[in-house]
């Protein structure tokens, strides 16, 4: 949401014939690195994923563990610490320990909503390009439709119908990233249908399947990639917005409900060490991602690049 | 043979099709109910079927509620588990779901599991109507007024035929007690019965306390006003008693007071209005009798009253009011609006003014109006009084006709603009801007003429906001907010602010799912009560602020109906939960899960059908087992 | 011009054809919220016929099709029927929150707007200079701080630390005046809107400074400034007119701008304690007043689709070849 407007209508060059998923991954990883701010926000990624991955073992105590004192007291709002580093909240719970388990939180519902919304945008986009007429008419009207949702607000309606869970907050993050990644795709698929090596793929008798998964999606792949990128980092900000609002899953610690909790215990004016851990976490894995973005737009841009 | 719940004028099919599209959704009425289904659920008490079935759409005819309920009234297999228990919480009370996480980990360690969901207020409430909440239904105690005569709670909560007793016990002895104390007008008889019923509730362990709390702590801006009233459950600043407001003193040159609050009633209709604006709109219209800052009922609009016989009083109206337009508040205007509240849909008025009989002046001269009631009517002083008030004659008059309010229409859609508010309350209505804020200037003529000039309500929807705004002293009084310790800590140091604790007598409770399996066992109603770590919620998540409970009533300690002498509520014991669990014939599966007791068992089989209490001379009215034998 | 119009007249079908659908999803959306919203106002213990009358005073005894046909009439007139709580038309309620959120709104737009484009032009000038690198790092930074998090640091800082500004609220106390005017054009509201704004502003002002910088940046490779250069004129004079060129895309950019934040500025209302319609939804949705929430979402989404209806018009104007696939 917030890195599509900075990165409306990129003209994309497609790489020629035919390349492997993996392999054109691995190729964009070795440029970005080639870019100061792309290896920056990529060592930034991946702390975040080892922290998601690795924090709560390292974590001293679960996100709802009271810190006591040794004479069973809880330790309430207590500054940073040596035995909590961050902190506590006026519950005793661990700050630290809360923003390792957050991290998880927060990566889980970027990656799988990223991937579920670009598998179905990429999907979406690959068909309504290739097959035109009335199935393009048909999945651009519903694609017209899906932008006209306002995400917030209906986030807000739907849970407040069902309740709130992890599980739903991922599927409607899902349901609204999917949109971009489907327009993009499609008009990168109506240039890449007139290609030559597509004319000679249907010359040589190539069913319309293989047509679309094997010589036309790899040439998306890349951009279907820099959707993810964007998609991840839309998942988190959106998970925690929702949270933030009081609408996140309560059985979980995710950063956006951190600070949903400070914000109603009324501890904004004092405790900044419950405040700024976790909006600073939101923030530079944001950064991260715009800056390994860009690094990979100005190469799938190449335009930019000789300026 | 269904019975049918689709909206007339819309085929089975197209309803059917529509419900589909709409993943099935329950705005169509429902499913249809089977009755061969409903035909299984039979009560001890037909009186209780009858009550069940009355209403469209729900209980025995809500396909969901009965399909909830069969198989739990259904004999269980041999080594059958306990069920997944369901708890709903209401996103609005992050207290609720803080406490359970630790409950719902220590319930694991004696085999108990819960699917604790959180919902939005709505949704709970919908639930709960319907008694589709699930095994647990958790509440707290919204202070209110008129929510202070003791029946309130007794009532609502646990009397057999009332629709809010969640979890559809049916204690012949309690109910007997219940129905006693709502005839006698004789207040020494009524606490009787009171105590009485306290009693039985406590011992069934049907409903459980977890928490007396959380505690009041409210501040107020002290370098700017003196003499403020600490009121018992309410505090220093709340409009639902509003003594402050009328005893403050200037300490400066300011009379004007500015009040915070987190929002503003959207309805300033007094007929229509929510929880807030019916406390507000007491200020402006005067109610009949009032309360004192330590809940003892004190005359206020009707200067006295004397009981006739049961059903009737003599209310005189006190002498010299005046409407805030000049006009003299007459008994014309007293009967005036007892007459509108019974002819048009009186909503909130209902409960109160449903058992009027008849409203007569009896002596003009002397402001006498003679109420005669259809029952008995033991809440007359601590409920009819306290919730009626005085609507001017010649105002609501105009409105009906103006706005073409026909007899028997609903009176809640009035239109009452901001210059109609016309009452004889110690305030007027001044500027009122939605959301934002609501002025009211103080009635020098009236009887409890406030020493202030005017309140300033200010909409402040955030907590901390209103810290802060307190911090700076751009507000004087947070009405009915209640800090935290810590946030009461978090002002400490500020000259200009004085901390004022008030006795409380909130609670949060649980009601259980009586009527169902396994709560249908009072063993594991025992055992079960062993698994609450009580102190966690009052040491933790209230910061201390709260009392542990110490019986499991509603009319908490300090409450001017309490009973002094219930049994003690079963500590947190995981051991001693085990160890009745045990005894009581209860096994565990191999995954820890905690499992029926052996088919066999026929002490098991007694209690379960008993439901109450053995031995204590109980008796059940309500749902009985399905028994296939 | 033949060939434009039908662009515009299909553009227009098909925005007509998004909120009919939009307006659909909502009318099964809204049913699909717990079924009786009369539980709120009814007693449980009232007799079923005070029930069945206080569901037809709502309409919600009509079958469900009419209702749709109902909703779908009333909704298209922007007749929005009664609020369940506050008793007066829900149009009237819509309008004023949706003022105040304007009045948020739109001056933050209108300074991203022309500093963004300012500092755009400048940062694509001086391309490559270790400045330029600098600023845009910043910008991008500022972005990516999320909203909610900006607001509470604001606040933090310059309301309850500093004390320089308000924390929250549109006026103060007795500040309100009897028209929306009346409130706005007052030193005290500017007061108010000071920390908002700086809030929307620090992230807004990316989109049309990066926006600026990449048009500039085309611009000034085009022959096209050769020519100017050729002819002698001096730096600053091409500075201008390249800049004339890059303003074009900036507007189709305002637009959407202006979308987006009337659906996203719900999480800042309730920080700063705005009373807007984003709040309004949020609370509309916990009172159960249904016809309140359901127009606060249907203006929501009907800014966005117009305000992108715009932006598709403005942008085939600017550059006709692009738009008309």
């Amino acid at each position: 949401m917030a890195g599509t407007q900075s990165l409306r209508s990129p003209a994309v060059a497609p790489s020629a014939g035919v390349a492997s998923g993996i392999g054109a991954l691995w190729r964009v990883l070795r440029i970005i690195m080639g870019y100061p701010t792309g290896a920056i926000g990529l060592v930034l990624i991946l702390l975040f994923a080892l922290m998601a991955i690795f924090g709560p073992m390292l974590a001293p105590q679960s996100p709802f563990e009271v810190s006591r004192t040794a004479a069973g007291g809880v330790v309430r709002l207590s500054p940073p610490s040596w035995d909590n580093w961050l902190g506590t909240t006026n519950q005793g719970l661990d700050v630290f320990s809360q923003l390792l388990w957050g991290a998880r939180v927060a990566l889980t519902v970027g990656v799988i909503s990223a991937i579920g919304s670009i598998v179905l945008g990429t999907l979406i986009g690959l068909i309504a390009g290739y097959f035109g007429g009335w199935t393009d008419e048909v999945l651009m009207r519903i694609t017209d439709v899906a932008f006209g949702i306002p995400f917030l607000p209906t986030a807000l309606v739907i849970i407040s119908i069902t309740g709130p869970s992890l599980a739903l907050i991922i599927l409607l993050i899902t349901l609204f990233l999917w949109r971009t990644t489907a327009r993009v795709i499609r008009a990168q698929v109506l240039t890449l249908k007139t290609r030559p090596f597509v004319w000679a793929a249907k010359a040589a008798g190539a069913s319309e399947a293989k047509i679309i998964f094997v010589h036309i999606a790899p040439n998306v792949l890349p951009l279907s990639f820099l959707y993810m990128a964007i998609g991840v980092q839309g998942g988190v900000m959106l998970e925690a917005a929702l949270s933030f609002l009081g609408f996140g899953d309560p059985h979980v610690m995710s950063w956006g409900s951190m600070l949903n909790e400070a914000f109603k215990a009324g501890a904004m004016r004092t405790a900044w060490w419950w405040v700024a851990p976790p909006g600073i976490a939101l923030s530079l894995f944001v950064v991260s991602v715009f800056m390994v973005t860009r690094a990979y737009e100005e190469l799938l841009n190449p335009r930019l690049r000789e300026i | 043979m269904t019975i049918d719940t689709t909206p007339p004028g819309l085929d089975r099919r197209t309803a059917l099709k529509m419900a589909a599209l709409m993943g099935g959704a329950a705005t169509l009425g429902g499913r249809p109910v089977r009755a061969q289904d409903t035909a299984r659920i039979s009560f001890v008490d037909p009186a209780y079927r009858d009550f069940y079935n009355e209403r469209e759409n729900y209980f025995l005819r809500d396909a969901g509620w009965v399909e909830e309920t069969l198989p739990r009234i259904t004999w269980p297999r041999d080594g059958e588990r306990i069920p997944e228990f369901k708890v709903l919480l209401q996103t609005s009370r992050p207290d609720w779901i803080d406490a359970w996480r630790r409950w719902v980990v220590d319930a694991e360690k004696v085999g108990i599991k819960y699917n604790v969901q959180q919902v939005s207020q709505a949704r709970y409430l919908e639930a709960i109507l319907s008694h589709r909440h699930g095994d647990v239904e958790v509440h707290n105690a919204v202070p209110r007024v008129e929510r202070l005569d003791p029946s309130e709670w007794l009532v609502s909560r646990a009397y057999g035929l009332d629709r809010r007793n969640y979890g559809e016990w049916a204690n012949r002895q309690y109910d007997a007690e219940i129905e006693a104390q709502a005839r006698t007008t004789s207040r020494d008889e009524r606490m009787q019965h009171v105590h009485r019923a306290q009693a039985i509730l406590a011992d069934d362990l049907y409903i459980t306390q977890y928490g007396w709390g959380p505690q009041i702590i409210q501040a107020y801006n002290s370098a700017a006003w003196s003499d403020v009233v600490s009121a018992t459950g309410f505090g220093i600043a709340d409009f639902n008693i509003f003594h402050t407001y009328l005893r403050a003193t200037p300490r400066t040159n300011r009379r004007r007071a500015v009040v915070g609050v987190t929002s503003v009633d959207r309805s300033i209709n007094l007929i229509s209005a929510a929880n807030r604006y019916r406390a507000i709109g007491r200020m402006i219209y005067d109610r009949l009798a009032f309360l004192d800052e330590n809940l003892n009922v004190i005359p206020w609009a009707a200067e006295s009253w004397t009981q006739i016989d049961s059903k009737t009083w003599d209310l005189t109206l006190r002498d010299g009011m005046e409407f805030h337009d000049g006009r003299p508040v007459t008994v014309h205007d007293l009967k005036f609006t007892f007459d509108f509240l019974m002819a048009y849909d009186r909503g909130f008025f209902w409960t109160a003014n449903s058992n009027i009989e008849n409203v007569a002046i009896r002596d003009e001269e002397r402001r006498v109006v003679r109420i005669s009631f259809k029952q008995p009517y033991a809440e007359f002083e601590t409920y009819f009084l306290i919730l009626n008030v005085i609507f001017p004659k010649h105002v609501w008059e105009r409105l009906a006709s103006e706005q073409g309010l026909k007899e028997g229409e609903d009176a809640r859609r009035l239109v009452v603009e901001p210059r109609d508010q016309i009452g004889s309350g110690p305030f007027r209505f001044g500027r009122y801007r939605r959301d934002t804020e609501l002025q009211l200037i103080a009635n020098k003529k009236h009887f409890a003429a406030p020493k202030l000039d005017e309140i300033v309500m200010v909409v402040v929807p955030s907590v901390d906001g209103l810290l802060g705004r307190m911090q700076s002293g751009q507000i004087d009084f947070m009405d009915g907010v209640w800090m935290t310790p810590s946030q009461a800590r978090s002002l400490e140091g500020q000259r200009h602010i004085t901390m004022a604790p008030a006795r409380d007598i909130n609670w949060v409770h649980g009601v259980t799912r009586a009527a169902w399996l396994p709560w249908r066992d009072y063993e594991f109603r025992r055992a079960w009560h062993h698994t609450f770590d009580r102190r966690f919620l009052v040491d933790v998540v209230w910061e201390g602020g709260g009392r542990v409970p110490a019986a499991n009533t509603f009319l908490v300690e300090g409450h001017p109906w309490h009973n002094p002498g219930l049994p003690p509520i079963p500590a947190f014991d995981l051991d001693q939960a085990r160890q009745i669990l045990q005894q009581a014939g209860y096994r565990w599966a191999s995954d820890g899960r905690l499992m029926y007791p052996a088919p066999t068992d026929e002490a098991w089989r007694q209690r379960v059908r008993g439901v109450v209490k053995p031995g204590a001379g109980y008796e059940w009215a309500g749902i009985k087992m399905i028994d296939d034998a | 011009m033949h060939a434009w119009r039908t662009f515009v007249l299909r553009r227009l079908a098909l925005l007509l054809f998004v909120i009919v659908s939009i307006l659909t999803m909502m009318f099964f959306l809204f049913k699909l919220l717990p079924g009786d919203p009369t539980s709120v106002f009814v007693d449980s213990n009232f007799p079923d016929d005070m029930v069945q009358r206080q569901k037809a005073l709502w309409g919600l005894d009509a079958p469900i099709w009419v209702q749709y046909l109902r909703y779908m009439g009333n909704m298209l007139t922007f007749d929005f029927g009664t609020s369940f709580f506050q008793m007066m038309p829900v149009r009237d309620i819509v309008v004023e929150k949706l003022l105040h959120t304007a009045s948020m709104i739109v001056p933050a737009v209108i300074i991203s707007v022309a500093l963004g484009a300012t500092l755009g032009a400048w940062l694509g000038w001086r391309r490559g200079t270790r400045r330029e690198g600098a600023a845009v790092v910043t910008l991008l930074t500022l972005r990516s701080v999320p909203s909610f998090f900006a607001g509470i640091m604001v606040l933090m800082i310059f309301s309850y630390w500093l004390g320089w500004f308000p924390p929250g609220g549109m006026v103060s106390v007795g500040g309100a005046g009897d028209s929306f005017w009346e409130t706005v054009l007052t030193i005290d509201f500017l007061h108010h809107l000071a920390l908002p704004c700086l809030v929307l502003v620090s992230r807004e002002i990316t989109s049309p400074a990066l926006l600026l910088r990449s048009t500039m940046l085309e611009v000034k490779g085009s022959d096209f400034l050769d020519v100017l250069r050729a002819k002698g004129l001096p730096e600053r004079r091409i500075v201008v007119h390249a800049t004339r060129n890059a303003l074009l895309p900036l507007v189709t950019d305002v637009a959407v701008m202006m979308g987006f934040l009337f659906q996203g500025q719900v999480l800042l209302e309730i920080i700063f304690a705005w009373p807007g319609v984003g709040r309004e939804l949020v609370t509309a949705l916990n009172d159960l007043d249904y016809p309140v929430a359901q127009a606060c979402f249907f203006v929501m989404a009907l800014i966005i689709l117009i305000t992108n209806f715009i932006a598709d018009i403005l942008y085939s104007v600017i550059d006709p070849r692009v738009a008309y696939d």
